[in-house]
């Protein structure tokens, strides 16, 4: 019986450990989000939602693949505010 | 017998009369046919006509879905964050771009692509970097190249002729592939500079292949083309990026990636597309932009289209003529519906034919890969199903 224990505990703890591993094994590459910068090791549910307009990038080193993570879009961009048509100040 | 005679003849002349009205009719409905069949195909982005709209939705709803992300293609991105601590951003510094492609070679990628145009110097001991790179580099490796498609004076051919000589092209190693993709133009309105296929070839061009054909060939795939219209892939089920894609920052110097072991796991053995991801210049419109207005940058464009060739996915869309023949067929068949009027029940045949059009494009799309012109058949059914109602001779 204590045997049988024994081996559950241990079963249970490496499953964590290896799910909490392979979980962590993101690391971001690219970020334009405030808390995350390059170089860091993040889980998925560690993102979260972000805020409008921004992005994680990060790559799954368990699965060698990259993928982003995105804010909603930004707010609409008024007319005229794209490059090459910039308001003037008065306008 | 006069009388009768008399009513014989008036009864013939209002016969005359209702021919008149009916001839009349049936040329009012011929005419206003022909004005919205011109309108369709010049007004409405032709020549694939009016179903653009519904051959774009489809295709972004439609369209293969890889479970995971492919192991086959990697991108890699010079970006402005790439170029950010240098004075100019184009041509796109040679000396990182050797650099990348030396990451690459070191990597042991299948094949290395280069989506840039080299068509002016710039800086001289760069320009030597790169030629020295791609003379070193053991794997096949793709130039992209211009040629009498681009605008006279658009490019410098000739820099770009010699510089492709002073590489070494041509070579088993070394080849160069077309940038172009198509766009459909129209002479009456603005093109919505949509990419939907890559550039056709037309016998006066220099380079025959475009840049993902010689990508696949470089790489040792026997594969070709098998439609100029581009067959995409959504991005894969598990949330990850539909190709494996780097900023160029990350894999050389002291980047996140740079170690020869990280590299080696992440391109080798891959097609690795060198292109640019700059907010000013090579972004596109494609049919999966349609629910966001994304744009996506050429070289992932490259990367859809290599992926094709590896697949062997085709997405096939009816000729004009075909679409001609086909918006034809319908309004008649439509005409002929709208005439007989099953027992009346007008709305309920165009309720029935609206559906089985529906049904008949998803099905085409999904399983045969043909875009099927729903609007173009769905417009010119209802157009014929109403002429066909109200252009009935009543006089009986």
């Amino acid at each position: 019986m204590y045997r049988h224990l024994q081996t559950l505990v241990v079963m249970t703890v490496a499953s964590i450990g290896l799910i909490g591993a392979a979980r962590a094994d993101m690391v971001v590459l690219e970020s334009t989000v405030s808390g995350f910068k390059a170089g860091d090791h993040v889980e998925a549910d560690s993102i979260g939602s972000l805020p409008p307009g921004t992005y994680i990038k990060v790559i799954d080193q368990a699965t060698n693949s990259t993928r982003t993570f995105r804010g909603p879009a930004a707010a609409d961009i008024p007319f005229g505010a794209v490059r090459g048509l910039k308001r003037k100040p008065n306008d | 017998m006069k009388t009768s005679g008399f009513h014989e003849k008036l009864r013939w002349r209002y016969y005359k009369r209702e021919i008149l009205r009916r001839d009349l009719a049936s040329s009012f409905w011929a005419a206003i046919g022909i004005v919205f069949f011109v309108l369709s195909y010049n007004l409405v982005h032709t020549p694939d006509g009016p179903q653009h709209w519904s051959a774009d939705w489809i295709t972004s709803l439609l369209s293969a879905r890889h479970q995971s992300q492919d192991k086959r293609i990697a991108l890699v991105y010079i970006t402005s964050a790439t170029l950010q601590s240098l004075p100019y951003t184009e041509p796109v510094d040679r000396g990182i771009l050797a650099k990348v492609v030396t990451a690459a070679d070191q990597a042991g990628a299948k094949a290395i692509g280069l989506d840039f145009v080299f068509d002016r110097a710039s800086e001289p001991a760069k320009d030597a970097m790169l030629s020295a790179a791609i003379g070193k580099a053991r794997v096949p490796l793709v130039i992209g190249a211009l040629d009498a498609r681009s605008p006279p004076g658009s490019a410098n051919m000739n820099w770009q002729n010699d510089f492709l000589r002073s590489v070494g092209y041509p070579s088993s190693r070394l080849s160069a592939g077309h940038l172009y993709f198509d766009e459909r133009r129209n002479p009456y309105i603005i093109s919505d500079h949509v990419v939907r296929a890559i550039a056709p070839y037309d016998g006066s061009a220099a380079y025959r292949l475009s840049f993902a054909e010689a990508m696949a060939r470089a790489g040792g795939s026997p594969a070709a083309l098998k439609s100029s219209q581009i067959s995409w892939l959504l991005p894969p089920n598990d949330g990850t990026e539909t190709f494996l894609t780097l900023s160029a920052q990350n894999i050389i110097d002291r980047g996140l990636l740079a170690q020869a072991d990280t590299l080696k796991t992440l391109l080798g053995g891959r097609y690795v597309i060198i292109g640019g991801n700059f907010d000013d210049r090579d972004q596109h419109f494609t049919p999966l932009s349609i629910s966001n207005d994304a744009r996506y940058p050429g070289a992932s464009i490259h990367a859809q289209v290599l992926a094709q060739i590896l697949d062997g996915r085709a997405t096939y869309v009816p000729g004009r003529l075909a679409e001609i023949a086909i918006a034809a067929a319908v309004a008649v068949f439509g005409f002929w519906i709208g005439r007989k009027e099953i027992a009346n029940r007008y709305h309920r045949a165009a309720e029935f034919a609206a559906a089985l059009v529906l049904i008949l494009a998803t099905v085409l799309s999904f399983l045969a890969h043909f875009l099927f012109p729903f609007t173009l058949v769905f417009f010119w059914g209802m157009i014929g199903l109403v002429a066909g109602h109200y252009g009935r001779w009543k006089y009986t």
